[in-house]
């Protein structure tokens, strides 16, 4: 630093500087601190002095007045960092290691996001476009467009939490949607083919909850139409989604399944993960070797006329799961009811 | 279903077919079997014979023992304690020695039979119940056995069998019986069905003599049969039926009822037995009933019906649900002498209207509304009267009465090769389709012209057109063994997911921002509700059917979920802080979209921080509670990753503490709030701490929200300079109406505020604020006479307009 004679404070600073080189102890130090910097120091008045000045010495002063300060602080701190540091090798020679670290508090994913994400990014990959759909639908379009009348034994497989409606008569009846399998009829009836869409969404059903059952849960559907679709693409389709979601080496297996919406309908399940399918399997196949991941099938030809496709010219596919489900077979989840009890206990295990 | 195996095979030869492969195929083509049980599986033929007892003589102690001798063989006699009422000398009972393996009923479990003193007397061995021996619930007496069975005889090889439990699909009633089961089988191993030979003698009398049937409602009532079985004697049914229905899980009756059972599970069309004399004035009528009618069903209740719930009713009164339970007043009884019989189809969906409104479940119910045909009416029917003859000596009239609205459909499915090879991507050859539908019973006919027409059996009804038969092929043949090919064709075009995308940006800034997300229930508390927000709840949207009747209400907003949440891990003893958000639909009131009434559902965003601000395990900080600024701060870095301004405004919502909650605004729309919620809504969730919300209406964001892509601004090559400035400044003035002013200097990059200090040497009603403040040009390095300039004219500003001083 480079201070002239005949600046300004610059008397101020040398006899501070002999002052300096007497202190020593932390004691002085603060003392000395105080009588420079403090509201009445030296420098803090060398500073106030400024505007009493000519004004065309102003600018000079101010710029000498403020290296001074920087000066002083900068010594100042010096020397109390050699005080303090050798105070604390002496008193305390190590820190306590076994004090916890300090740690921002974490953040979680749902269970259910993390796996409606990865399943959305296996099949984005290949080729799906993204869609959603209302949680509340029509009579009309969770069941009837999907070819299961009113009064059809098959609604037996949905349990239904229906919506009130009576507050106006021209409300069509309304129920909790069972299955993202309405979208498939919102999707084709909005546009031509080709199509090839997957659906998340909350489903819902009347159902007591245990370990394995409860009343709202999350879907993901899949619906692909154009010229051409046949069984094998199907098969293909959702075995490739099984090897990218569970690993390469995994096979599908497909057994028939009725849904009244699909025909040739199908179940689909995967050898075990866990076991590679052994022959006497394990807990997470309940000792089959194999595990059901979803429903499947090719889109019903009623349900295409229904929408207005040619079934003569286009046909389908379509399949769904449950997301939870598969959840649970991964992360060895034993109880569904987890889910939605929102226990940060259980939900800070998925950050 | 279950399916004795010893059943089937009175239909099917199973010899040589191992149980669990062939379960397996039916399982593959869509018949699941849930379960194979294995009657007898722990019985050994060296434990368990078959014994005569020889002598009974009474336990010298206890009135209710007995002590009944059993030979075994020529050689081997046993005297056991017995405890069962129905013993008699000559009887042939199932006798277990010493160390048997049985279910013992006291424990639940299957354990090794020891010998034991009952009430002084040693006994080595028992008599058995079917209980003991796993073949029934009866308890209450041994397990007679038929006399002609010798001695010495291993029970293994006499009562041992194998059960199969169907789990069916709703479009195969077919198989909700033996037969129907048996044919599944019969496609499956490529074998033939037999069915049973019935014949019986009957009267010379005229069934237009004895009773008058009129169907009224023939949509409803397709076929009704109908005859009188005269001089039946009601007994119990002999150990052959009893067995049948046990090993189903059915509780035997009567003989009559029995045979209706058994018939039922055999053929899969359901029958009722009325008594004849019982029906007043000779008359039937199958008809919708009135408004109001009554009935006592057989299951002793007395259920009120209502239009059109079909009925079997005499002149005055119902006298049968139809389909689904017959009633008290026509009930079979050890004093019935004449039977009706009734073998009928009806109709499907009134079956299930009517068990669905009396909510009563009956084998027939279940199998009538998953649609039967027509035509099996008549076997069964034949197969019932002639069990009734072999068995209760009854005599059939010489005729019978059968009403018969012949369905006009065409059953007739046309068929083509190249639409299976179309739909499945298959290269078949017609021979090999045609065999397999051949083998499910189905009729071809090939026309001149080319054109196959398929009639589908008549125990199916769910074939009705091309792509079932395609489906039949392909789950004979194996789905597993049909080929796969990859989709070749282009990939469609995506729809637009700003908004999908933008959602998934903000949860993850959430959760990396220390969040954990939660998701709840769609439904909430009414009343919890109407606390927590101004939404009136005459526009609430209900379920009519909730799980719990106290949570009926389809969320508008997601506060009770949270809030609950909140409180439900308070109550687990959860440390601080807890941040926890979600996102959900949300449900507003009823609108129009495109002609459909539905709710107008959202999403939405929660976000709540609550209690003190740092980890409660941590050592070294100050526990201070959150306050409306860290909720700010969050704010603030979900619109920073979105590239969103917004503004606040004051809110005054009574959910809110007053004063500290705001309005989030983006170009003058209202898409959130922010803020402390006030201690009152807390007290609701049994909270008592600070707790500060973020909401935001995440659909509302997009539509009013300029989405640009984010604009690059080019860092300037000359250095930047900083000030402090400290400003006296009116309570009443908000910080951002002060960096907004300071902003609009055109040498200013940055500015923001560094300290806030409220001290009493501070005049009355001000507070001071410290901004720093960043120069910075394009064009030049600043100097210090530039930036004072600015400053100054800053400062003029701040004065000028809001009467703001330097402080110093
Ligand atoms: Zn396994």
């Amino acid at each position: 630093m480079d201070f002239q004679k005949d600046s300004y404070g610059n008397e101020l600073r040398l006899k501070a500087i002999e002052k300096f080189d007497l202190i020593s102890n932390l004691e002085q130090l603060e003392e000395f601190k105080s009588e420079l910097l403090g509201r009445k120091g030296s420098i803090t008045d060398l500073i106030k002095n400024i505007s009493t000045l000519p004004s065309d010495q102003k600018k000079d002063a101010g710029k000498n007045a403020n290296l001074i300060k920087i000066f002083f602080q900068d010594l100042i701190q010096e020397k109390f960092d050699d005080y303090t540091s050798t105070d604390a090798e002496e008193s305390n020679p190590t820190l306590d290691f076994s004090l916890p670290g300090r740690r921002k508090s974490h953040g979680s994913f749902h269970p259910t996001t993390v796996v409606v994400r990865e399943i959305t990014k296996v099949f984005t990959e290949m080729g799906f476009d993204l869609a959603e759909g209302p949680e509340v639908e029509l009579d009309e379009y969770n069941f009837q467009k999907l070819n299961i009348p009113i009064d059809h034994p098959a609604r037996d497989m949905w349990n239904t939490l229906w919506v009130d409606t009576t507050s106006d008569v021209n409300i069509q009846p309304l129920l909790l949607r069972t299955h993202t399998s309405p979208m498939q009829i919102r999707l084709m009836e909005k546009q031509n083919p080709p199509i090839r869409v997957i659906v998340p969404g909350k489903t819902y059903r009347y159902e007591a909850t245990d370990a394995t059952h409860e009343w709202q849960f999350c879907q993901v559907e899949g619906l692909v139409v154009d010229k051409g679709i046949t069984f094998a693409h199907l098969k293909s389709t959702l075995e490739e989604f099984a090897q990218n979601m569970f690993g390469q080496k995994r096979k599908a297996r497909f057994r028939c399944d009725f849904f009244p919406f699909v025909e040739p309908g199908a179940e689909v399940s995967i050898d075990c993960f866990k076991c590679d399918g052994d022959r006497d399997g394990c807990k997470v196949c309940s000792f089959t070797g194999w595990i059901e991941i979803m429903g499947a099938g090719m889109v019903h030809p009623e349900v295409l006329k229904g929408v207005g496709y040619d079934p003569e010219i286009y046909s389908g596919f379509a399949f769904g799961m449950g997301a939870e489900r598969i959840s649970m077979l991964r992360n060895g989840i034993d109880d569904v009811r987890l889910f939605y009890s929102n226990d940060l206990r259980f939900l800070k295990q998925f950050s | 279903m279950k399916v004795p195996v010893s059943w089937l095979k009175k239909y099917i030869n199973l010899d040589g077919i191992d149980i669990n492969d062939l379960s397996h195929l039916m399982t593959m083509a869509g018949t699941e079997v849930s379960s194979i049980d294995i009657v007898g599986e722990h019985w050994d033929a060296e434990h368990l014979l078959v014994g005569e007892i020889i002598d009974i003589k009474p336990h010298p102690d206890a009135d209710k023992l007995r002590l009944p001798t059993i030979k075994l063989s020529d050689s081997e006699t046993r005297t056991v304690v017995c405890g069962a009422p129905n013993l008699y000398v000559s009887q042939k009972i199932v006798f277990a020695k010493e160390g048997a393996y049985l279910f013992n009923p006291r424990s639940n479990n299957h354990e090794v039979l020891k010998s034991a003193k009952i009430r002084g007397v040693e006994s080595s061995g028992m008599v058995c119940s079917s209980l003991e021996l796993g073949l029934g619930e009866d308890h209450s007496g041994i397990l007679e056995l038929d006399s002609s069975i010798p001695i010495g005889t291993p029970v293994k090889n006499l009562l041992s069998d194998v059960i199969i439990e169907t789990e069916l699909t709703p479009n195969r009633p077919d198989c909700l019986s033996v037969i129907g089961t048996a044919h599944e089988m019969a496609a499956i191993t490529k074998q033939n069905v037999v069915y049973p030979v019935t014949s019986y003698s009957p009267s010379n009398k005229k069934i237009e003599d004895f009773i008058e049937i009129d169907i009224i409602d023939s949509e409803l009532c397709s076929r009704y049969m109908g005859t009188v079985i005269e001089n039946v004697k009601i007994q119990e049914s002999p150990d052959w039926l009893k067995d049948a229905l046990i090993k189903t899980g059915h509780r035997p009756i009567n003989n009559v009822v029995d045979i209706t059972n058994f018939v039922m599970l055999e053929f899969g069309q359901p029958l009722h037995a009325f008594d004849y004399k019982k029906i007043p004035n000779k008359k039937i009528l199958v008809r919708p009933s009135k408004d109001g009618e009554k009935i006592d069903t057989l299951d002793g209740e007395n259920r009120t019906l209502k239009y059109p719930m079909l009925v079997i009713a005499d002149d005055s009164k119902p006298i049968a649900l139809a389909g689904i339970m017959g009633g008290s007043n026509t009930e079979i009884d050890s004093n019935t002498t004449d039977v009706f019989l009734e073998a009928a189809n009806f109709s499907a969906s009134n079956t299930r209207f009517t068990r669905n409104a009396l909510n009563i479940n009956t084998e027939a119910s279940y199998r009538f509304e998953r649609y039967l045909r027509p035509e099996i009416a008549e076997l069964a029917f034949d197969r019932a009267i002639s069990l009734i003859q072999e068995i209760t000596s009854g005599v059939p009239l010489s005729n019978h009465i059968d009403i018969y609205q012949r369905t006009t459909d065409d059953l007739k499915v046309a068929f083509k090769l190249e639409n299976l090879n179309k739909l499945l991507g298959t290269q078949f050859e017609l021979p090999e389709i045609l065999n397999i539908f051949e083998s499910l019973g189905c009729l071809i006919e090939i026309k001149s012209s080319g054109t196959i027409f398929v009639t589908p059996p008549i125990w199916r009804s769910d074939i009705k057109i091309e792509a079932d038969l395609i489906e039949e092929f392909a789950r004979i043949y194996g789905y597993d063994q049909l080929p796969t090919a990859k989709i070749n064709s282009i990939i469609p075009d995506r729809d637009d997911s700003t908004y999908i995308n933008f959602r998934e940006i903000i949860r993850d800034t959430l959760v990396y921002s220390g969040f954990n997300e939660t998701i709840s229930y769609a439904v909430v508390n009414g009343a919890k509700l109407t606390e927590t927000t101004e939404i009136s709840s005459e526009i609430f949207v209900k379920v009519q059917n909730p799980m719990d009747s106290t949570k009926n209400v389809l969320r508008p907003n997601l506060r009770v979920n949270i809030l609950d949440t909140l409180s439900n891990n308070r109550r687990l003893n959860q440390s601080d802080p807890i941040q926890i958000f979600e996102i959900g639909r949300v449900f507003g009131e009823y609108k129009k979209f495109n002609s459909q009434i539905m709710p107008d559902e959202n999403d939405q965003l929660i976000a709540v921080l609550s209690g003190k601000r740092n980890q409660e395990n941590l050592w070294d900080k100050t526990h201070e509670s959150v306050d409306f600024y860290d909720a700010k701060g969050v704010l603030e870095d979900l619109f920073e990753a979105t590239k969103i301004v917004f503004q606040l405004e004051e809110c005054d919502e009574g959910f809110f503490a007053k004063g500290k909650a705001a309005k989030i605004l983006i170009n003058n729309s209202h898409v959130g709030n922010i803020g402390e919620i006030s201690q009152h809504s807390l007290s609701h969730f049994d909270l008592n701490e600070s707790v500060v919300m973020i909401e935001i209406f995440l659909e509302e964001i997009l539509k009013k929200a300029n989405l640009l892509e984010h604009q690059y601004t080019r860092p300037s090559k000359f250095p930047s300079s900083e000030r402090d400035i400290a400003l006296l400044v009116n309570n009443s003035i908000q910080a951002d109406q002060i960096t907004q002013m300071i902003s609009k200097n055109s040498l200013v990059v940055d500015t923001f505020i560094i300290d806030l200090y409220e001290g009493e040497e501070l005049p009355e009603n001000t507070k001071s604020m410290t901004f720093k403040i960043v120069f910075q040009s394009y064009e030049a390095t600043l100097s210090t006479n530039d930036i004072d300039k600015a400053q100054q004219k800053i400062l003029k500003s701040l004065k000028h307009q809001l009467n703001i001083d330097q402080r110093y």
